[in-house]
């Protein structure tokens, strides 16, 4: 049976690395360093209301968020590529990356968890 | 054996170090990383690399633009490209390939089907540029052989007119004489030295990564 938190899935997480707990650890560290960056450009793109920008900066965080099978953030982070692509930016796009904010929050509580708790917790 | 170069191409923090972490942790590689297509190109101008992994959706130049780009100047067996996508990119990934890359893998990565795709390109890589120094070899023998007929033919026919009076009667026949023979001897000496050297196709895949269709 699959373990599956609210924010992420943590078997599916560690299956990509098969044996290799230190890379799966590295992952959690480099994920939680580069976040403030990965989201702080997609609220730029939003400031400055540049679609192209908020289509790529959230590109780029749905596919580090897919390393650990956060399907709720990774679906907030697909919505507002998707308006992007779309070219229109109206104030929805806020109102998702808040929601999108609130949410890789959770999960960087929980990762920075197993990170100092250790892969076999 | 000098460790082969990969360059890894994603505008990715978190992509690049991961992945670099991994490829250096599994493979015997020098890994190298560029954050765009621009600086993708500039390191292949003045470094060799060996294969590359190249993300598709970039700002800037995309992947597909920078796939383009290097195709111009690298063919696939020399300059292997593997391509990292997302799954929602399933149509870029097929124009990738009708452009010229090689493989495609897809985030998340798993880290040991990444191990063995690239193993597989550097090796169809290496296999392929062995295949083609056999290939030259096997054309500069078969030109030799076909020159070294042709002199021989000529110089049956010199020889043979040693035997004339005419020629017996010169002041330098015997300069001529033994000039002649001293060129039939060389040709000689270069026909036995192309027939050792002919590569024989058992000894080639045994030493060889070829796999042996043929029993002896």
């Amino acid at each position: 049976m699959s373990e599956t938190t609210n924010s992420y899935n943590k078997e599916k997480f560690l299956m990509q690395f098969q044996g290799m707990e230190d890379l799966a650890l590295h992952a959690v560290s480099s994920f939680l360093d580069n976040l403030p960056d990965l989201l702080s450009s997609i609220e730029k793109s939003l400031k400055t209301k540049n679609p192209k920008e908020l289509e790529l900066s959230a590109h780029t965080l749905k596919g580090v968020l897919s390393n650990f099978y956060a399907e709720p953030s990774q679906l907030l982070a697909w919505k507002l590529e998707q308006i992007g692509s779309g070219q229109v930016m109206d104030d929805s796009a806020i109102r998702i990356y808040e929601n999108l904010k609130r949410e890789v929050t959770i999960l960087a509580n929980q990762l920075f968890k197993l990170k100092n708790q250790g892969i076999a917790s | 054996m000098n460790k082969k170069n990969i360059l890894i191409v994603d505008d990715s923090q978190f992509d690049r170090d991961l992945l670099s972490k991994a490829i250096s942790r599994n493979l015997n590689l020098n890994v190298i990383e560029a954050q765009s297509g621009e600086q993708c190109l500039e390191i292949l101008s003045k470094n060799s690399i060996d294969v590359i992994l190249l993300d598709i959706l970039m700002p800037g130049m995309a992947g597909t633009e920078v796939l383009f780009k290097i195709r111009e100047n690298h063919n696939p067996i020399h300059l292997p490209i593997i391509m990292t996508s997302a799954k929602a990119d399933a149509s870029d990934v097929i124009g990738c390939l009708h452009t010229g890359a090689n493989d495609y893998v897809t985030k998340p990565i798993n880290f040991d089907v990444l191990t063995s795709r690239i193993q597989t390109q550097i090796k169809i890589s290496q296999l392929s540029k062995e295949i083609a120094q056999l290939k030259e070899k096997v054309a500069l023998d078969a030109l030799i052989t076909t020159y070294n007929h042709e002199i021989n033919n000529k110089l049956a026919i010199a020889i043979g007119c040693l035997n004339s009076d005419e020629i017996k009667a010169i002041k330098k026949y015997s300069t001529l004489e033994s000039s002649l023979w001293g060129i039939a001897e060389i040709i000689k000496k270069i026909r036995d030295i192309t027939k050792k050297e002919e590569p024989e196709y058992s000894k080639y895949t045994e030493s060889s990564k070829m796999i042996k269709i043929h029993k002896d």
